[in-house]
């Protein structure tokens, strides 16, 4: 098990990058954002209203991630009731997320900072919940741009968990009976029950969705050779392999289709879905989702 | 006992060699990596891919499922055990020799293992051993299993009787075949060229050897004949005894004759060689029905062929009693007659003449000198139990009297008679003859004249020459059925002729003695060296046939060295 030291997580090299992330954002509000059709309350509902394309420094709650996922083009969808949308991240601190070097976990918290800092930057207020095999509050939905360190420093402080059960977790969250928000949920989605049970549960989620999933090159390509006992982190489960390329080849296809039943439950539910290389710069990769428009996982 | 094919050397080698192979298997098995990992479900399903879960899913592999039924099947026709017999398509006949040749210690065990072993390995319905002594019994016959052949061979033992496996190979080519047939003989039993230019070519036959180390004696010899003959000396009292030992050396074996117990001196006995036999012949020994016992000493010889015993005939007078006148001519020629002895009374047989010709009701037989006018017939015959007469019985009769040597034309002008010879039954032999003829001069001064009247006497006297002796394993000299009796069992054919039992003492149904030999100088030459007869191709020791079990048991394992070679690779399940 990999633990994560707070000086490691959030060093100032990231927070810099986070307060860039927050300037870009700042700054295309500043020249033209659409000023947020802050529909005034609606009566609660939302009406659609048109699309237009992204610029940067829009509110990424507003991106219409059926678009995105269809056409790779990030737009947004101008009906958004763009006031009081909290942010209520759900990390995934299971050990799977910190079984690796380096942790998968890094990388999941600094997307859920940075996720935050954006939403605290459009005034909205983040609350932090992480779960593994149940779900706890680790911080109520705040708000304020200088919270960002608070949450920071809350984040760094999450220790590894077990293993993952997504369905408990969100059946835990959908008790809080907390105000509808935008639901990110940051997490490597590997959930010993299958697919099929996270998406189940997702899918009865009455707040807004968006899936960040942790991925690396290796989930595809795995990187071993020979005669092997593979023992799940989380369940303690062994299965006694011999790679061969058949076995290579039916490994793939089955991680395909399990990126396939995300993808088209995200499709389906209207989520919007990340794939952030967790070797890769977090702030980079939403960086360029923000000012591109696009973001090709 | 033999428990491989292989030598027990390399029985063991080739273990050893398997277990170091397999040792050094067990310590290249497969050691499994330990790798944790975030998640298993991505191997576990791509493993489950290759699992047909469900009976009812779509047959995944069949090209796995064909490799693994062919191991399978390779296997299970090991354990069926294999056979590429083509002698499934003969029926096979096993020949045990049961007669003296198998009787040296050890030699008839040896031969009923080989033929178990053989047995063993034909299946039951194409197999029958038969055990061949004095008679041919059936062992085990071809429906039978083999535990019984244990019991019948129990108490088996060799037979003091010369071989009969060729009599009975003679009689098994007579059978009707449906399928070839393979006789095998087993034991040192000779068969004849002629037995084997005899059989159909569906027959074959082989020797199975016994592989003994002691099957041929060193040497042998053996008394392999004997007889009896009227004495040359011309003493109707004595007869003379002729008996043959046989072996590489006979003239340095020492040979005892003893009658009744007394030795008999052979200084005066000359010895004759032929071969590698030594005949001798012993004069004059006293025909008074005594038991007369051949011996050897050979020491490590066989031992049923060293000693014979006989019974000697009786060779007594025939007692004549003369009742009326006596006729001088007839007279002197029964007092020349050295085995006919006239007397007063108690006679054997008696002659009847006028006045005494009339009297009838005797009960001994008689040759009666009648009138012509009592008798119809020149020669008239009477026999007990016979039937009218046929014309086989008189002309017989007529050789049996040698009447046919009698001018029966020149006699009939003399007596002015017809002269004929007439037969019907009587209560006892009788024979007439015609006053007349007995006058007649041209009758009494033919050499047939002193001749009918011995044969006479001798036709009346009806005698039964006991046997002084038989040989075991042949048929009776008389031809006819013999009943004996063994203690107090009979030994009896079903109304035929049948070869005569192993050597011993028996008696007759007349409760006469019957000594019956066992003089065969195939016995006697046989145990000792090459039998006389014709050489028959032996038989492998054990053959059966190309080794398929190892051959499937050795391609059972190359297919599992290629499924785990293919395992490995991945390139089945």
């Amino acid at each position: 098990m990999n633990s994560i030291r707070a000086d490691e997580l959030f060093d100032a090299e990231f927070l810099q990058s986070l307060s860039t992330l927050r300037i870009i954002a700042r700054r295309v509000a500043r020249g033209g954002r659409f000023a947020e059709q802050r529909s005034v309350d609606l009566g609660g509902g939302t009406e659609f209203r048109d699309f237009r394309p992204y610029s940067p420094g829009d509110d990424f709650r507003s991106i219409d991630w059926n678009i995105y996922q269809r056409l790779g083009r990030v737009v947004l969808k101008l009906y958004e009731e763009l006031e009081d949308l909290p942010l209520y991240l759900l990390v995934d601190t299971s050990r799977s997320l910190y079984l690796e070097s380096p942790p998968r976990a890094r990388a999941g918290l600094r997307a859920a900072l940075a996720l935050a800092a954006i939403s605290l930057n459009h005034h909205d207020s983040v609350g932090i919940y992480p779960f593994s095999d149940d779900l706890e509050t680790l911080v109520t939905p705040t708000g304020g741009k200088g919270r960002v360190l608070f949450l920071a420093d809350r984040l760094a402080g999450l220790e590894p968990g077990g293993e993952t059960d997504l369905a408990r977790s969100i059946e835990r969250f959908e008790s809080f009976g907390l105000r509808r928000g935008l639901v990110a949920v940051v997490s490597d989605f590997f959930d010993p029950r299958g697919v099929e049970a996270i998406t189940e549960s997702l899918a009865g989620l009455r707040h807004r969705l968006l899936l960040v999933q942790l991925v690396r090159s290796s989930d595809r390509e795995p990187p071993v050779t020979g005669e092997l006992r593979l023992i799940d982190c989380e369940t303690g489960a062994g299965e006694d392999v011999s790679i061969t390329p058949r076995v290579l080849e039916r490994y793939r296809e089955s991680y395909d289709r399990f990126q396939t039943a995300l993808l088209d439950f995200a499709r389906e539910r209207g989520a919007g879905w990340l794939a952030l290389d967790a070797d890769g710069d977090v702030v980079t990769q939403l960086a360029s989702l923000f000012e591109r428009g696009v973001y090709t996982p | 006992m033999i428990w491989t094919t292989l030598s027990p050397w390399i029985t063991l080698l080739g273990w050893l060699g398997l277990a170091g192979l397999l040792f050094a298997l067990q310590r290249l098995r497969v050691r499994h990596r330990r790798v944790e990992v975030v998640t298993t479900q991505f191997w576990r399903e791509a493993l489950e891919e290759s699992r047909a879960r469900v009976l009812t899913d779509r047959f995944r592999h069949p090209w796995a499922f064909a490799l693994v039924l062919a191991l399978v099947s390779l296997i299970w026709l090991a354990v069926a055990g294999p056979r590429l017999d083509t002698s499934e398509e003969a029926h096979h006949v096993f020949l045990l020799d049961l007669s003296a040749g198998m009787t040296p210690p050890g030699k008839l065990e040896r031969a009923l293992e080989v033929a178990r072993e053989r047995l063993e390995r034909l299946p039951p319905g194409s197999r029958e051993l038969h055990g061949c002594g004095a008679d041919a019994r059936q062992l085990l016959r071809p429906d039978e299993e083999l535990p019984l052949l244990e019991e019948r061979t129990r108490a088996l033992r060799a037979e003091s009787v010369p071989p009969s496996v060729d009599r009975v190979l003679a009689r098994l080519a007579r059978r009707t075949l449906d399928r070839d047939l393979h006789v095998v003989v087993i034991g040192g039993a000779p068969v004849s060229r002629d037995t084997l230019d005899g059989l159909p070519d569906r027959v074959k036959v082989s020797r199975l050897p016994l592989e003994l180390e002691t099957e041929k004696l060193p040497t042998n010899h053996g008394v392999t004949a004997a007889g009896l003959a009227p004495a040359a000396s011309g003493a109707p009292d004595r007869v003379d005894v002729l008996f043959t030992i046989t072996g590489p050396t006979p003239e340095e074996i020492a040979v005892r004759v003893e009658l009744e117990g007394s030795p008999i001196s052979l200084d005066g006995a000359s010895g004759t060689r032929r071969g590698d036999s030594l005949q001798y012949l012993v004069s004059d020994l006293p025909g008074q029905g005594q038991g007369l016992v051949i011996s050897i000493d050979d020491a490590g010889g066989l031992e049923v062929d060293d000693r014979v015993r006989l019974v000697l005939p009786r060779r007594e007078p025939l007692r004549v009693s003369w009742a009326g006148t006596r006729d001088a001519s007839l007279l002197e020629v029964l007092e020349a007659d050295p085995e006919v002895e006239v007397v007063e009374s108690g006679g054997q047989i008696e002659i009847r003449t006028a006045p005494a010709t009339r009297e009838s009701g005797g009960t001994l037989p008689a040759l009666v000198i009648a009138p012509r006018e009592d008798r119809e017939h020149a020669f008239e015959a009477r026999v007990p139990g016979e039937a009218a007469a046929s014309e086989t019985a008189i002309r017989d009769l007529l050789e049996e009297l040698a009447l046919d040597r009698v001018d029966g034309a020149l006699l009939a002008r003399e007596t002015g008679a017809v002269i004929s010879l007439g037969l019907s039954p009587g209560e006892v032999r009788e024979l007439s003859v015609w006053q007349e003829l007995i006058e007649s001069p041209s009758f009494r001064s033919s050499a047939a004249f002193p001749l009918f009247f011995s044969l006479a006497l001798r036709w009346l006297a009806d005698r039964d020459e006991p046997l002084a002796f038989a040989t075991a394993g042949e048929l009776p000299p008389t031809g006819d059925e013999l009943p004996l009796m063994s203690g107090t069992t009979w030994l009896a054919g079903a109304g035929a002729p049948f070869p005569l039992p192993e050597a011993g003492s028996y008696r007759t149904r007349d409760v006469e003695p019957l000594e019956v030999l066992l003089t065969s100088p195939s016995v006697t030459r046989d145990v000792a060296g090459g039998a006389p007869g014709t050489s028959l191709p032996e038989l492998e020791p054990f053959s059966a046939g190309p080794p398929i079990l190892a051959w499937l048991i050795s391609a059972a394992m190359g297919l599992l060295a290629l499924e785990w070679w293919l395992s490995r690779r991945g390139a089945i399940p």
